[in-house]
């Protein structure tokens, strides 16, 4: 696969200064064209109007060329960023394994503001977890952007999406266990990540074709592209929802155990989690060892097949 | 006159200090297209920043004229009141001496 890269800061930099440079073309044609030649000796007045129409309509013709670039600019940024996590993917999914940390519940919770039940639990829970080499740095910034005003849907799923491609996969065991918590996140984040992205991305390609460069080539490379990622992703979703199967079962499974002997005050859990050895850390453990190679191996074949479509996204994309 | 120049002035200005818009490393038809549409914007702005210059000092120097022209009828206007006054008061001299000599 060719490496393809898409500079998305440039887009982003770029785009308020092209609104700026619209803006100044646009007011400075209107106001020049306001002007009159009124008190002007004759012989200047008739070069005067001349000028102040000529610049006024360069000035003019200027801005309407660059009418909506800025926002496409913007659009545009944001695919290039899809684009850049997709390709991420594929090429995380070639190396040894993912990259996993440990969770640090106190610090995710201060840093996105995450209720502290859901922190507590994710906290207790993610000690089994973290030690199978899971991370809540998908699900924990996902809850955060569900609740940010200032995001659109578009962008809190393609966020989302772009932070299970690049956890590859973790977003399933950050849902879930979020999702056990808040009962909010977990069938958003199991369907972003089991759907992977298929939807968004169909999504963002039918917005591709709006922002297409209006030449035939594109839309046919546009077509390609939907059609080799919808293969993709279709391989992908079905590896990633069984992996999601088993991973569910066993931290549930995990998690149960664990929940009980908390509930108990004095369990087992408690004493174990405390002590590092317990059953329910022990329980939990194993969980997520199981679901971290399931989901590994989910996000594995998920890679690979995605990463048969990726070349064409970009490609169809841009 | 005046008044037109600076106007014109105070719009050249900013038309006169577009930066430049770093869009290099897209390249795609669409985004050579993009980045022509950008060059001409800014070419356009700059070109007309220049000729609204040009036209404010062309303005100017007009007023300048119109200014100079009037200093210096009212500099001719209050010579020809000055000598017709001279010429009254010498007229009047000259009418008072001759009625004193008579008798």
């Amino acid at each position: 696969m060719s490496v393809i890269s898409i500079d998305a800061t440039q887009l982003f930099k770029a785009a308020p200064r092209v609104g700026e440079l619209y803006l100044t073309l646009l007011r400075a044609g209107k106001a020049v064209g306001a002007l009159d030649s009124a008190g002007l000796p004759p012989a200047l007045a008739g070069r005067a109007e001349s000028v102040l129409s000529s610049v006024s309509r360069k000035l003019g013709d200027a801005a309407n060329a660059l009418d909506g670039t800025a926002d496409e600019l913007l659009r545009r940024a944001g695919l290039a960023e899809l684009a850049d996590q997709l390709s991420t993917l594929a090429l995380a999914t070639e190396g040894p394994g993912m990259t996993l940390g440990f969770i640090d519940a106190a610090r995710v919770a201060g840093t996105y503001g995450v209720p502290a039940n859901v922190a507590g639990i994710a906290s207790k829970i993610g000690w089994g977890v973290g030690s199978a080499g899971l991370a809540l740095s998908v699900g924990v910034p996902t809850a955060h952007d569900l609740g940010n005003p200032y995001l659109d849907d578009d962008r809190r799923v393609s966020n989302a999406v772009a932070r299970s491609i690049t956890g590859g996969g973790v977003i399933i065991a950050g849902g879930i266990i979020i999702g056990m918590a808040s009962g909010v996140l977990l069938p958003v984040a199991v369907a972003a990540a089991a759907g992977l992205a298929f939807s968004v991305l169909d999504k963002k390609l039918g917005i591709t074709e709006g922002l297409a460069d209006g030449i035939d080539w594109a839309t046919d490379q546009t077509s390609a592209a939907s059609s080799a990622i919808a293969h993709g992703a279709g391989k992908a979703g079905t590896a990633i929802a069984d992996g999601a199967g088993k991973a569910g079962t066993a931290i549930a499974d995990g998690a149960g155990k664990a929940g009980h002997a908390i509930a108990d005050g004095a369990g087992k859990a408690g004493n174990a989690i405390a002590d590092g050895a317990g059953k329910a850390g022990g329980a939990i453990a194993d969980g997520a060892g199981k679901a971290g190679g399931a989901i590994a191996d989910g996000a594995g074949k998920a890679g690979g097949a995605i990463k048969d479509g990726v070349g064409d996204v970009i490609g169809g994309i841009f | 006159m005046r008044a037109l120049a600076a106007t014109l002035r105070g719009l050249a200005g900013p038309l006169g200090t577009v930066g430049k818009v770093d869009l290099e490393n897209w390249e795609s038809p669409r985004g050579r297209e993009v980045k022509g549409e950008i060059q001409r914007g800014a070419g356009a702005a700059a070109s007309a920043s220049d000729e609204l210059l040009h036209l404010a000092t062309e303005i100017a120097r007009a007023a300048d004229r119109v200014e100079q022209a009037q200093f210096d009828w009212s500099a001719r206007a209050e010579a020809a009141l000055a000598d017709a006054a001279r010429g009254q008061t010498a007229q009047g001299a000259a009418t008072g001496s001759r009625g004193a000599a008579r008798p």
